[in-house]
């Protein structure tokens, strides 16, 4: 790693509000980044980091106009004075949408786009667009459509465009938010490569800390606008009651240790995690088996539950001119009350099964049955009632002019009357801490809060079986937390939910069964607890269980049915001592404080 | 989901057509547009349609074709609708050919009906081949190198996704409704689609811009060129010829076709009912086929 030099980027007391705004979006941020650092930045949704981003690359506020105060220099220049186009040599930036990148007909044009804008010389071109794809690993990708690829390789893409460039300074805005576990890897990777071994300095915000506490060499947290914690990671990741007051999520490995009782700083990733856990007192008296039955219960009890509400049978589905189904040959069933996860790579058919179970698609062959109704004898409007989906993209799916408004378009729709409409809008806008913007316009409102609304507007209908698709995607600690929350009370009420996600976390909270797609077919099928045991079944997917899990498997492979956990709670019940006889402490089982004893191992790293 | 790719967006291939320089197919552009401009007479404008037609089966690209002429054929249709509803070429005495209920079709009107029909099928069609055959890159690669201003560049890229954006987007936003319980279908349910189509696809078209300036488009470099789009013997000739038939083509058109009136179309009342009922038809038709297309999607 080269040595630090002097900063590249420097901000002091830098400020600013947005045109139209009474609060400033970022306020006395002081920052200094030498060459060479990986600044990882955090931040709940409005805290700030994508202004900070942004600022970097003077897009705030050459194009996202308001009122800048303080100063900031990047590489030397204050990038509010040199236009967004031309600091393209200095900072490449990438945003989160990855369809974000696609303007040409091929990715080799896709890369020399931003060359010929910077006038870069024709004879110079193939060689920098060669260098370019090979360090992002997309070498032979060159004649490629970009629309064809997948959501990680255009990330990876718009790094590649980013850097033919030459610029020392790469800034990345939740680069992973739309990507699976396969692609979100990949992309990490190059970033940590181009910054150890080719010194670009990296400055990469996310809500999801996992990736960032490995490689960053430094972080900081921000809170409405303000830089609330600066350090390295182990110290400010691994304080995870400090960063869930700035809303920001902590890794779940370094949760389970800090719910264990451990002080903070702990230690943020699964390997260290898991060996501070090995060697704490008690530790070879864990799994208890009390706890892990315990775990196992609430799935089953759902399970075990007959009335069917959904049932697909021998599924298939294909979009015109595409060379294979999108959906081939599913079958599966739904019963009220049960939430089932249906995870896979982009692309592996979650999407179109969703579509398949509201009736939008109609199978090709098989049969889908909702409720009792085939969806292919009726129109969807009449299906409706009985099935509601939560698309990824909320702004497709509000309709009306006021929160309140949306709230009550499906219970209206149903023919519920005024006051059953209004109980249900007053219940749920409270339950989604919506209160406060009943009067707004829904579409004024930010995306995350377009995403409440939009799960709101249909978990009025009250439906039978309930589709989301990828409801966590960009979400912070807050709002991931309160649509939690919102699947389990609409899972109480008998509500059967599917769930597409990429968030093994979030699934490994809510779901109590777990459907595995691949290329279009169901390769694995099974009790949470199960399909999170099987990593080698998960890796050939392309999928990894959630760290609590991970963590749970390093301290002991295996354990007594339903092992492992799938949750940072249910990590801590099983993990946590117990009192079996003989060991120091034995008494009282849920005594938090029962790792503070451990060796010290040298603390965090 | 994944629609059919736009019938007008840039269709792959490798023919004769699709390897000409974009410049060359510009300059023939330009020739069929202004030759459509100076002239009213259906015939020599139904030529340019055939004209243009003939070359996009030449290029393989005829199936597009044939999509995007079904969309824009009943939008020209709805100017004969208009004209013959608001007759406002009447000055002296106009000849009455037939009645429809209230409307009375003049010669006048209807004659001017059909010549606009047949002047933005020539338009269309001419624009149509262009914007199949020629890689959008390349399209903007040849306005900037016959100096059209960066900004006019840009508007006409973010112009030319706007429209496959906001088509998918309105098959999303129709299908949230229909999922949502709510009519789906008529023009009852386009209201409330149209504000959250415009509003997600402009947020895009806005963050695309940004992206894009991040990617150094519209910086103060002379642009270079990764495709280096040299002119040819064959296409400078081409482009030659086409410039030669541009102005060509408004000699002739302005002195062989008139380029004001339009003689009036005296046909028998059954014809005049028959053009219009049929212009009418397919107007409505075109929406209630963009409606069933964006429901079923």
């Amino acid at each position: 790693m080269p040595e630090p030099r002097e900063p590249v980027i420097a901000l002091a007391r830098f400020g600013f509000r947005h045109a139209g705004s009474d609060r400033p979006a970022l306020a006395d941020v002081t920052l200094k980044v030498r060459a060479g650092e990986y600044l990882g930045v955090f931040g709940a949704t409005g805290a700030g980091a994508t202004t900070l981003l942004t600022a970097l690359d003077g897009v705030v506020p050459q194009l996202v106009r308001g009122d800048a105060s303080g100063s900031i220099t990047v590489l030397g220049r204050d990038p509010r004075t040199v236009p967004v186009a031309d600091q393209a040599r200095q900072v490449g930036l990438v945003f989160d949408d990855p369809s974000l990148v696609v303007t040409q007909a091929s990715v080799a044009d896709e890369v020399a786009f931003g060359l010929e804008n910077l006038g870069v010389p024709r004879a110079e071109m193939d060689a920098r667009i060669d260098a370019a794809l090979r360090s992002v690993g997309l070498a032979g990708f060159e004649a490629r459509e970009p629309a064809t690829l997948s959501g990680g390789e255009l990330q990876r893409l718009a790094i590649g465009c980013a850097l033919a460039a030459g610029p020392s300074v790469l800034v990345l805005d939740e680069p992973s938010a739309n990507l699976d576990p396969a692609g979100r890897r990949a992309l990490y990777g190059v970033v940590r490569r181009l910054n150890r071994e080719h010194g670009v300095t990296v400055v990469v915000a996310d809500q999801d800390p996992t990736s960032i506490a490995r490689d960053a060499t430094r972080v900081v947290v921000l809170h409405e606008g303000r830089v609330a914690a600066d350090g390295p990671p182990a110290t400010v990741l691994g304080s995870p009651a400090a960063l869930r007051r700035h809303g920001v999520r902590p890794t779940d490995a370094a949760a389970v240790l800090e719910a264990l009782g451990v002080e903070a700083p702990v230690p943020t990733g699964v390997a260290d995690v898991a060996r501070r856990l090995a060697i704490r007192p008690g530790a070879e008296a864990t799994p208890r088996p009390a706890a892990v039955a315990a775990m196992g219960a609430l799935a089953s009890a759902r399970a075990d539950r007959s009335d069917t509400v959904l049932d697909l049978r021998d599924v298939t589905f294909g979009y015109p001119g595409a060379d294979r189904p999108a959906v081939a040959g599913v079958s599966l069933t739904a019963s009220a009350g049960e939430v089932i996860g249906i995870v896979g790579a982009n692309g592996s058919g979650k999407t179109t099964l969703g579509r398949l179970v509201n009736g939008l698609l109609r199978p090709q062959q098989g049969r889908v049955t909702v409720d009792g109704m085939d969806t292919a004898a009726h129109p969807v409007r009449s299906l409706a009632a009985h099935v509601a989906s939560v698309f990824q993209d909320p702004a497709q799916q509000l309709f009306a002019s006021t929160v309140a408004d949306e709230l009550a378009l499906g219970p209206r729709a149903l023919g519920l009357s005024e006051a059953r409409i209004g109980e249900r809008v007053r219940e749920l806008a409270r339950a989604l801490e919506l209160e406060a913007l009943l009067a707004r316009h829904p579409l004024r409102l930010g995306r995350a809060e377009r995403k409440l609304v939009a799960l709101g507007a249909v978990l009025a209908m009250r439906p039978r079986v309930l589709v989301l698709d990828e409801p966590t995607t960009g979400t912070d600690l807050r709002l991931a937390s309160i649509i939690g929350a919102r699947v389990c009370a609409a899972a109480g009420e008998g509500t059967a939910l599917l769930i597409a996600s990429h968030d093994m976390a979030f699934l490994g909270r809510v779901a109590t069964r777990l459907v595995v797609m691949d290329a279009g077919r169901v390769v694995a099928e099974g009790p949470v607890h199960a399909v999170f045991g099987d990593v080698p079944l998960l890796a050939l997917a392309g999928l990894e269980p959630p760290e609590a899990t991970q963590v749970a498997l390093a301290v002991s492979p295996r354990g007594p049915a339903p092992w492992p956990p799938v949750s940072v709670e249910e990590a801590v019940r099983v993990l946590r001592p117990a009192g079996p006889a003989g060991l120091e402490r034995s008494e009282p089982a849920e005594d938090p404080a029962g790792l503070d004893a451990a060796p010290a191992d040298g603390g965090s790293r | 989901m994944s629609l059919a790719a736009s019938p007008f967006a840039y269709a792959s291939g490798s023919s004769w057509l699709h390897r000409r320089s974009a410049v060359t197919k510009l300059a023939w552009l330009l020739a069929a547009l202004a030759f459509s401009l100076v002239t009213f007479h259906p015939v020599p404008l139904l030529l340019v349609t055939t004209a243009a037609i003939a070359l996009a089966l030449s290029a393989g690209v005829g199936r597009r074709m044939g999509r995007a002429m079904r969309l824009l054929g009943p939008l020209a249709a709805s100017v004969v609708v208009l004209q013959v509803a608001a007759p406002a070429v009447c000055s002296g005495g106009c000849i009455d050919v037939a009645r429809m209920g209230p409307v009375t079709i003049t010669a006048e009107a209807l004659a001017r009906g059909v010549a606009y029909i047949a002047r933005l099928l020539a338009m269309e069609s001419a624009a149509v081949v262009l914007l199949v055959t020629t890689r959008p890159a390349d399209l903007f690669g040849a306005l900037r190198r016959l100096h059209v201003p960066h900004p006019v560049a840009l508007l006409l890229s973010t112009t030319m996704q706007l429209v496959p954006l906001l088509q998918r987007e309105l098959a999303v936003v129709l299908d949230a409704q229909r999922a949502r319980g709510m009519r789906a279908s008529g023009v009852r349910a386009l209201a409330p689609a149209l504000l959250p189509v415009f509003v997600a696809a402009f947020e895009r078209v806005g963050r695309l811009a940004i992206a894009m300036e991040a990617r150094g488009y519209g910086a103060s470099a002379t642009r270079t060129s990764y495709r280096t789009d040299e002119l040819g013997p064959a296409d400078r000739a081409l482009a030659v010829a086409g410039l030669a038939a541009a102005v060509g083509g408004v000699v002739a058109g302005a002195l062989l076709w008139g380029s004001g009136s339009v003689p009036p179309l005296v046909v028998p009342p059954w014809a005049a009912v028959a053009i219009v009922g049929g212009a009418g038809l397919a107007f409505a038709g075109l929406i209630a086929a963009a409606l069933a297309a964006a429901a079923r999607a």
